[in-house]
C-alpha cells in the first residue's frame, strides 16, 4: 500500500510538474483565455508582448505598435486608414486619459467589436464630446435625418437607449398621424408643436368645435388628444387626468364639468326651441 | 439491504453530485440571461475562499483547531466544499479556452465526487459493521467470536478508511492546479 501511495505521489507530482512547464512552454494552449484578435494572431504565443508580470499590459506595450499620432490614420503596417477604412475618424489624439485596457481587451475571439468595452466619454476632450457626429454616425431616420439640434438633448454618454425622449408618452403615432416631424414641429423646434400643420386642422375650427362643448382652454391639443382616438380623448376628459396635469383640484374639476354640462343642457335647449318655432312656423304657413 | 443501499448511500451520492453539475448549468444560464455574466468571474473568488474555508475540519481532525464539535466541522466542510464548488463550477462555465484552468475545474469535481463517495458509503460501511457488532453482543456472541465473524467487514472497512489519503491527494493536486491558474491571472492580469 505504502508503495501505490509513493507511485500515486510520483505521478502526481510528475503531472503538476508538466502542467507547470506546459503553462510555461505553450502559455496559449495553456493559460490563453480565448484568442486574440485577427490583427494579434501572429503575437499570439508571445505573452509578454503585451503583458508585464504582476502588471498588466502597460501603455507602452501597446503604443510600441500602435504609435498614438498614428492611431487611427494608419495601420501597424503605415497604411492609411482612410484608405482602407474611411468610416473611421481618428479621436485617439485628443484622449486626455492615456489607458488602452480601458476601452480594449482581447482575447475574447475575433470579433473586434466584443474587444471594445465601455467607451468613458470623459476620456476625450471636451471639443470631441461636444461633437458627437466626429465619432458617431448620425442615424438615417426619418426623425433624426431632421434634427439639427444636439445629441444629448434626448440622449446621454452612458448609452444611446434609453433616450430621454419617448413621443408615445406625449402623442401616439397612429395610422392618421403617419407624418413628417416637421409638419407638427415647425422651424426644427422640437421643443413646440402645431397641429395647424394639416389641412384637416385650422384655428377656426378647432376653436368652433372647442367652445361648442365648452372647452376654451384648447390650445395644447396633445394635452387631450393623445392619438387619434376620439374616444380616448373623451374617456381621458372624463377621468379628469387633464385637470391633474393642469393642477386644478377635484372641486374646479367638478365646477368645469358642472358648466360643460349646463352648456350642452342648454345648447341642447336652444336647438329645440329652434326646433319648435320652425315647426310653428310651418304649421302657420301650411294654414 | 443492497436496494436500501442503493437508494439511501449511492443514489444520494449521483443526485448531490448531478445537482452539482445541473445547478451550475442553471446559474450559469441564469447570468447569462440577465447578462450578469461578469459575476462568475467573483464567483470564482468566493468559491475559492469557501473551499479553502472548509479545510479548516481537517485542521480540526488533525487537533490543531482545538474548539468545536468536529460533527460541526464535518458539517461545514460538506456544505462549503459543495458550495464552493458549484461557484467554481459557474466561474468556469462552459467556455474552454486554456487547459490550466479546465484541469483545476476537473481536479474540482474529482474532488467533489471523492468527497461525497466518503460522505455516504464510508459512512453506511462504518453504520453496518457496527450494527452488525451490536446484533451479535445481543445473541450474547462473545468478543473473540465477534471479531472472527466481522473480520472480512472490518478488512473491507479499513480499505475504504483508506479513502481519506486519495481524497486527500486529489485536493492537493485541485488546491495546486488552482493556485497555479490564480497565480498566471495575477501574472498575466488584464
Amino acid at each position: 500500500m505504502k508503495l501505490n501511495t509513493i507511485a500515486a505521489t510520483f505521478i502526481i507530482v510528475i503531472f503538476l510538474s508538466l502542467c507547470v512547464w506546459g503553462a510555461y512552454q505553450f502559455p496559449h494552449l495553456m493559460l490563453s483565455p480565448g484568442q486574440l484578435l485577427e490583427g494579434h494572431t501572429k503575437i499570439s504565443h508571445e505573452c509578454l508582448a503585451c503583458h508585464t508580470f504582476f502588471k498588466g499590459t502597460p501603455l507602452e506595450k501597446c503604443t510600441a505598435c500602435h504609435k498614438l499620432p498614428e492611431i487611427g490614420l494608419l495601420t501597424t503596417s503605415g497604411i492609411p486608414i482612410e484608405a482602407a477604412n474611411p468610416e473611421k475618424v481618428p479621436f485617439h489624439q485628443g484622449l486626455t486619459v492615456l489607458s488602452c485596457s480601458n476601452c480594449h481587451t482581447d482575447h475574447v475571439g475575433n470579433k473586434a467589436e466584443e474587444t471594445i468595452q465601455k467607451f468613458d466619454h470623459n476620456m476625450v476632450k471636451e471639443s470631441i464630446i461636444n461633437n458627437c457626429v466626429s465619432c458617431h454616425h448620425k442615424p438615417e431616420d426619418r426623425l433624426h435625418e431632421q434634427i439639427s439640434e444636439s445629441c444629448s438633448t434626448c440622449h446621454n454618454q452612458i448609452g444611446w437607449l434609453p433616450a430621454l425622449f419617448n413621443h408615445m408618452n406625449y402623442f401616439v403615432f397612429d395610422a392618421e398621424h403617419q407624418t413628417d416631424c416637421k409638419t407638427c414641429h415647425t422651424n426644427n423646434n422640437y421643443t413646440s408643436y402645431t397641429c395647424y400643420g394639416c389641412h384637416e386642422h385650422s384655428p377656426s375650427d378647432m376653436a368652433k368645435e372647442h367652445v361648442e362643448e365648452g372647452i376654451y382652454d384648447y390650445e395644447n391639443c396633445s394635452e387631450c388628444h393623445r392619438s387619434g382616438d376620439e374616444d380616448e380623448v373623451k374617456r381621458y376628459w372624463k377621468s379628469g387626468k387633464r385637470d391633474s396635469l393642469m393642477g386644478r383640484s377635484t372641486l374646479e374639476n367638478n365646477k368645469q364639468d358642472k358648466k360643460h354640462k349646463e352648456h350642452s343642457e342648454k345648447k341642447r335647449k336652444d336647438k329645440k326651441h329652434r326646433d319648435d318655432d320652425h315647426h310653428e312656423d310651418n304649421e302657420e304657413n301650411s294654414h | 439491504m443492497k436496494k436500501s443501499l442503493f437508494r439511501e448511500e449511492v443514489f444520494s451520492s449521483i443526485l448531490l453530485f448531478g445537482v452539482l453539475l445541473v445547478a451550475t448549468i442553471l446559474v450559469d444560464l441564469l447570468l447569462h440571461t440577465i447578462k450578469l455574466v461578469w459575476i462568475g468571474r467573483y464567483l470564482g473568488y468566493a468559491g475559492t475562499f469557501l473551499i479553502i474555508a472548509s479545510f479548516a475540519y481537517s485542521l480540526r481532525k488533525r487537533k490543531i483547531i482545538q474548539w468545536g464539535s468536529p460533527k460541526l466541522f464535518l458539517i461545514f466542510h460538506e456544505y462549503a466544499s459543495w458550495i464552493g464548488s458549484l461557484m467554481v463550477m459557474v466561474h468556469a462555465g462552459i467556455h474552454f479556452n486554456a487547459f490550466l484552468p479546465w484541469f483545476a475545474t476537473s481536479a474540482c469535481l474529482v474532488v467533489v465526487a471523492s468527497g461525497l463517495t466518503g460522505k455516504f458509503l464510508l459512512r453506511k460501511a462504518q453504520a453496518f459493521v457496527s450494527l452488525k457488532r451490536a446484533a451479535f453482543l445481543e445473541q450474547g456472541t462473545s468478543d473473540a467470536l465477534i471479531e472472527e465473524k466481522i473480520f472480512w467487514d472490518a478488512v473491507a472497512l479499513d480499505v475504504m478508511g483508506k479513502w481519506r489519503t486519495p481524497h486527500i491527494q486529489i485536493t492537493l493536486v485541485f488546491c495546486f492546479l488552482a493556485a497555479l491558474h490564480i497565480l498566471t491571472i495575477f501574472m498575466l492580469w488584464k
